[in-house]
């Protein structure tokens, strides 16, 4: 049986050491260049809506990388590659779509997505409320004891017709 | 043939038909058993990629409601140690995809000398994440341990939901740094075997495996490192 056989999506293609060196070595730097944009973004405060676009943008190419050379993706058959790319995407549909309702719920009048000032002093105003309503309640006779308690004349005369 | 293979006694004498110890009888060939188990650890690690996105997906909602709060408890966090983390996990898979390398050049010392290698990175990764762990727990944080005190966490306890992100990173770093535990354990049980002769060049199936898994370990922590210490 023919060992070491370079073919193309097979199993058995030996990625050159070259490559993998490279690979390690461009990881390394972009591991750097994370570090260093974090800490510039640090100093200018300004620019810090970039953060996470751009830490994610050089996760997801350090990632592309292991998996494309280190894992073999792209020496490998292509359901392999299928396989990983559906991975990417169940991933983004959990994310996007969670994100979808927990980004928007104040726009549509639900309290989450205010600061949490606003929040505590929110939940201070419905709690006053609640006490007012609970308050109001008492004053409204319903029951024949609640006539006699309130001192109210009943509405009309509820004694069934002779 | 290799005669590594061979040398293995597995009950195999009642065979009239000749192939390698080492193949399965519902296999064809070495070759789809081979393709058969990476697409099968592919399958796999799927499954372990939505198992950190339940944590990634939770991370991203309540950093999206409480962003002051993250911004005051992540900044607790130790970017030196998360750096050196990084390149340690880095430099593991690198040895790692070496130690395929030689073993599919047939060289076994070599392999296993990676292998070895690659499982003492990992073993300095969790020496550093239990320093950090340390560090929180006699700050009185620690999983479902809340009570911050310490000049370095105290201000904590007056930080709403702060709990709520110091336990995001316990999750999240917990059961990655148990994902490392179980891929040194592996690593190590494929290198011991690998001293025994049970691989060559013509089955290192095993070999493949454990190293996409421990590649994903890496992809993990590559995403973890920026998201919980590189707050801006």
């Amino acid at each position: 049986m023919a060992h070491g056989h370079n073919h193309e999506g097979g199993g058995h293609f030996i990625i050159p050491q070259s490559v993998l060196r490279n690979t390690f070595i461009a990881l390394v730097v972009l591991t750097l260049i994370t570090v260093g944009t974090s800490l510039f973004l640090h100093a200018v405060p300004s620019l810090g809506f970039l953060g996470i676009p751009l830490a994610i943008l050089l996760a997801t190419g350090k990632a592309s990388l292991v998996v494309m050379y280190f894992m073999g993706i792209k020496y490998d058959k292509p359901i392999n590659g299928v396989i990983a790319i559906g991975m990417v995407l169940f991933v983004a549909i959990f994310l996007v779509f969670t994100l979808m309702d927990t980004t928007t719920r104040k726009a549509f009048g639900d309290r989450f997505g205010t600061t949490q000032m606003e929040e505590a002093e929110h939940w201070k105003a419905l709690k006053a409320r609640e006490k007012e309503i609970l308050e109001g309640a008492k004053k409204v006779p319903l029951t024949p004891a609640d006539y006699q308690r309130l001192g109210a004349a009943p509405v009309a005369d509820t004694t069934a017709a002779q | 043939m290799s005669t590594i293979a061979t040398a293995i006694e597995t009950g195999h004498q009642d065979h009239d038909h000749d192939h390698p110890e080492y193949l399965q009888h519902h296999f064809v060939s070495a070759d789809q058993q081979f393709d058969s188990a990476k697409m099968g650890i592919w399958l796999f690690l799927v499954t372990e990629v939505l198992l950190f996105s339940g944590i990634f997906v939770a991370y991203a909602v309540f950093r999206n409601w409480y962003p002051e709060s993250f911004h005051i408890t992540f900044s607790t966090l130790n970017i030196v140690y998360g750096f050196v983390n990084t390149c340690v996990l880095l430099t593991s898979s690198y040895t790692m995809v070496m130690a395929i390398n030689s073993i599919q050049n047939n060289q076994v010392d070599k392999m296993v000398n990676y292998l070895f290698t690659t499982v003492a990175l990992g073993a300095v990764f969790m020496l550093i994440k239990t320093i950090e762990y340390k560090e929180k727990y006699d700050g009185g944080i620690f999983f479902w341990l809340w009570e911050p005190h310490g000049h370095h966490y105290e201000h904590l306890a007056n930080v709403a939901y702060a709990s709520i992100f110091m336990k995001l990173y316990f999750v999240a770093t917990g059961i990655h740094g148990l994902h490392v535990l179980i891929g040194m354990f592996l690593l190590l049980w494929v290198a011991w075997k690998g001293k025994e002769g049970r691989w060559s060049s013509d089955y290192y199936n095993y070999v493949e495996v454990s190293g996409l898994y421990w590649h994903l370990v890496d992809i993990i922590w590559i995403f973890l490192f920026p998201l919980l210490y590189l707050t801006s």
